[in-house]
């Protein structure tokens, strides 16, 4: 049956664009979080086979021989994710977006751009810096990461601060749907709804392209950085910054902890206070405006600003969070949004965390809204060390644990996350999304196993958290030794 | 698994540190032609690790396409400048390369060119004593240069020296050394490979004879500063030689580009020549990323009477790669092919007439990728451009 259904993707998209070598199947086998080989006992990670189609035509034909087969399909473009959005569970096909990589004309009044899933965030700004336009937000990942990728799954970045999330920013999307159907859908359409397939991680389709929103690039664009030593003050601090208002494109906060962490990395900038960095966007009278404000903040609260060029500095270091994976030689790490006014509770109880486990945490916090901030706690681990590994591995739920009991949601579901779906999702979201799961994936062949609930290879639903999982994992592969 | 031969060359965390973010893979050229996850350095890097997991009683074989993948690179170390984590790139894909060597696992094509480097001192398998024939037509002028004492010595390095097509940039860079007076000497038949695909493999031990053999007889010859067109003689002298041999080579390495900006600067080169025209500088990786050299050709370019210098979308520690580099032109000459297309085009998109480089590799591939795929658009080394101006 192998063979069969090999031979007919191939005769779709050609030799050339199938693979079923041991090594490619390896390869995609996993996203970017290292994960134990004893999780294999539970999952087949393994996909069959791997297949690059290059065009919505050849999505809906692939989807088609993959339900003729009963085939499980996991749709993926970079892999760049860590929760497991494209791990296989149950083996199939995992069907790559790579080809689909094309950028089209910024429309006519200057407001949107239709592009391919596979596009790259950063050549997709490039693109549209040389034609005078830029995007609404964009992912800290954009070197690596694409339009569909983050429309699938996460959708807060840098920007969103001011835009919203990337569902806001979209007008329309074409869809493939597990039946081989291609859809229009229209920010508009009532059904289906183009919510549906927003940050539903594959479950319902695969996305091809993307119609999303642009905006004319900004006349000026500044960025400033203050520096807060101890945490207590950081949450009136966001909330006040916050209120800068419309040239406020983005604020971020990078805790003390991981400050220490980047500044043993460089022979430049020594600091092991947190630092609050903004970056001011707009008009020249808007920027120098909201320049003026921020600087009296700083004064009245006789705080230390940051030089405007360490602060540039930093700022054109935002695509490289991981750079502290060098002190591990690995770095975890897990996200939860959480509400702006526990900001400073969270970043206590997480650095109590790691001080409680004896691990080197690392925290950037991005206001996401005036109400929320999504914060990315990173922290060093040694994949080498096999057990020690799988019980630092056991720390992204404590973390996700302490963003839920101020209220917050875990940021992405996946795998690792799916035990939190219904909370994530909301009861009846999460009812109405099954109930569309069930229509336009009638055989459950999209990305199965994971996001409504985490399931085993052999079908059987994991009901308790990730950390059980692991642990029993842990304990099986003791057994086994 | 242990791997002694990879271990010399980088840190044994080193392969650790990736984070598979996959940055990596925007900026390569290999994975830009294949686009599958085996030919991107965050795959390589994925089984190297599965590799280093191995206990001794899992040795197991090495896979086959792995093999393959390792020497579909053409060592730009784009990857580097992305990576989240800086991984030292260059060095872990020589070190890897070493490794699969020391398994007798190097393709066909490694093993005849690292033979004939080893056996013959030049990559062609030529008879060394022909070192000059690139001179053939200004033999009187050449032959005295050869062997005489002379504190600048002209390192022709076995690609000019033994191609033809591009005979034209030593004869063009002996004319710009007369015309600005300097006192030159040449090895001739004493010059052998620099060992530069050598190190490309990670055959460094098999270098360290080529490299005393070149410094001795430059110091035979009183050389003090070593002066050579070619941007992967520069590297190997410049940045390999000093860490193969544990110690300061005792003589200044110049590229030829940057000679000329000396030259230029201290009066000695003038131009007697004007022409408007406009060109674009391709930067050679191993003499920008590797080597740090952005500006100097870009000063001499600027220096020339009527010329305008525009960039290509990709430049300096950016630039794209022309596919030559790394033994790929051997082991997927099709592969190095269309990459050095991709490049052509980029150059196309600036409206430039013309492609200048300061890299004898990459003018032999973007001559030949223009010239196959029918483009219309002059490439020259920076030496050949020049001597036109004087």
């Amino acid at each position: 049956m192998e063979t069969t259904l090999t031979s007919q993707l191939e005769r779709i998209v050609g030799t050339e664009d199938v693979a079923v070598s041991s090594l490619e199947r390896k390869l995609y086998s996993h996203d970017a979080a290292p994960i134990p080989g004893v999780l294999s006992l539970f999952f087949k990670t393994l996909p069959d086979l791997i297949v690059r189609p290059d065009s919505a035509g050849e999505v809906a034909e692939v989807l088609r021989i993959a339900s003729e087969h009963k085939s499980p399909v996991v749709p993926r473009a970079a892999g760049s994710w860590s929760l497991g959005g494209v791990t296989p569970v149950k083996g199939g096909i995992v069907l790559d977006v790579g080809k689909l990589k094309k950028i089209g004309d910024v429309s006519s009044d200057g407001s949107s751009v239709e592009v391919d899933a596979g596009v790259v965030w950063k050549d997709l700004m490039r693109r549209l810096d040389e034609k005078g336009s830029a995007v609404l937000s964009y992912p800290t990942s954009a070197p690596s990461s694409t339009v569909g990728g983050w429309v699938s799954t996460g959708g807060y970045g840098v920007g969103s601060l001011r835009h919203g999330h990337v569902a806001d920013q979209i007008e329309a999307l074409e869809v493939v749907t597990a039946q081989g159907e291609v859809l229009s859908v229209a920010r508009d359409s009532v059904d289906p709804k183009m919510e549906w397939f927003v940050g539903t991680e594959g479950q319902f389709g695969v996305i091809t392209k993307v119609r999303l929103r642009v905006r004319k690039k900004p006349a000026a664009s500044i960025v400033r950085g203050v520096y807060v030593s101890g945490r207590d003050d950081l949450t009136e601090l966001v909330r006040d910054f916050a209120k800068l208002g419309t040239p406020l494109y983005a604020l971020k906060v990078l805790d003390s902890g991981l400050v220490t962490l980047r500044s043993m990395l460089t022979s430049g900038h020594k600091e092991d206070r947190s630092l609050v960095l903004l970056v001011i966007e707009g008009s020249a009278e808007e920027v120098s405006g909201a320049a003026s404000a921020f600087e009296k903040i700083v004064a009245q609260k006789g705080l230390e600003p940051c030089a405007d060029e360490l602060a540039e500095a930093e700022w054109q270091e935002r695509y490289w969070p991981m750079r502290i994976g060098r002190l591990g030689p690995t770095v975890l790490g897990a996200e939860t949004v959480i509400p702006v006014d526990r900001l400073t509770s969270v970043l206590r109880e997480m650095v109590l965390l790691g001080a409680k486990h004896d691990a080197q945490i690392g925290i950037e916090a991005h206001v996401i809204s005036e109400d929320s901030v999504l914060v990315l706690v990173m922290y060093l681990a040694d994949e080498r060390k096999s057990l020690k590994y799988v019980t630092r591995l056991s720390l992204v739920r404590e973390i996700v644990k302490i963003g839920l009991s101020h209220g917050g949601q875990p940021y992405g579901i996946g795998l690792w996350n799916s035990v939190y779906a219904r909370r994530s999702l909301g009861k009846e979201y999460y009812t109405e999304l099954r109930r569309l799961k069930a229509r336009f994936d009638p055989q459950g062949i999209m990305n199965p196993g994971k996001f409504f609930r985490a399931e085993t290879r052999f079908g059987i639903p994991i009901t308790r958290a990730p950390y059980a999982v692991v642990m029993n994992a842990l304990n099986v592969a003791r057994r086994l030794q | 698994m242990k791997t002694p031969e990879l271990d010399k060359f980088v840190d044994e965390t080193e392969p650790w540190v990736c984070t598979q973010c996959g940055y990596c893979r925007t900026v390569c050229p290999i994975f830009e032609q294949v686009g599958w996850e085996s030919a991107s350095p965050r795959g390589k890097l994925y089984y190297i690790k599965e590799l280093l997991r191995r206990t001794e009683s899992q040795q197991g074989v090495i896979d086959d396409e792995f093999v393959k993948r390792i020497f579909q690179c053409t060592l730009c170390v784009r990857c580097e400048g992305i990576c989240q984590t800086k991984i030292d790139m260059g060095r872990l894909w020589q070190g890897i390369r070493a490794e699969l060597g020391s398994r007798g696992l190097w393709p066909k094509e490694i093993q005849d060119l690292f033979d004939a480097t080893v056996t013959q001192h030049n990559l062609y398998a030529m008879p060394n004593e022909q070192r000059t024939v690139w001179a053939m037509m200004i033999e009187d002028e050449i032959l005295p240069k050869v062997g005489k004492v002379a504190e600048v010595g002209y390192f022709v390095g076995c690609v000019a020296a033994f191609t033809g097509r591009i005979a034209g940039i030593p004869e063009s860079t002996v004319a710009i050394l007369d015309a600005a007076g300097v006192d030159y000497t040449i090895l001739g038949p004493d010059e052998w490979c620099c060992g530069n695909p050598l190190f490309f493999v990670g055959g460094h031990s098999a270098a360290v004879e080529l490299a005393e053999h070149n410094l001795e007889k430059l110091r035979e010859l009183g050389v003090r500063t070593l002066v050579t067109n070619c941007a992967g003689c520069f590297r190997s002298f410049r940045n390999e030689y000093p860490q193969l041999l544990g110690r300061d080579i005792g003589i200044e390495v110049v590229h030829f580009s940057q000679y000329l900006a000396r030259l230029i600067e201290e009066g000695k080169l003038t131009f007697t020549q004007s022409k408007a025209i406009t060109v674009t500088y391709h930067d050679p990786c191993e003499l920008g990323r590797h080597c740090g050299i952005y500006d100097e050709p870009r000063y001499v370019l600027n220096s020339l009477p009527g010329v305008t210098l525009v960039e290509m979308a990709n430049s300096r520690a950016e630039s794209e790669c022309c596919g030559g580099g790394g033994l790929v032109k051997g082991t997927n000459p099709d592969m190095s092919l269309d990459i050095a297309a991709g490049r052509v085009d980029q150059a196309v998109g600036t409206g430039a007439s013309e492609i200048i480089s300061s890299c004898v590799t990459c003018r032999l591939q973007m001559s030949e990728a223009a010239r196959t795929k029918d483009v219309e658009i002059g490439i020259r080394d920076i030496a050949e451009f020049v001597a036109d101006f004087i």
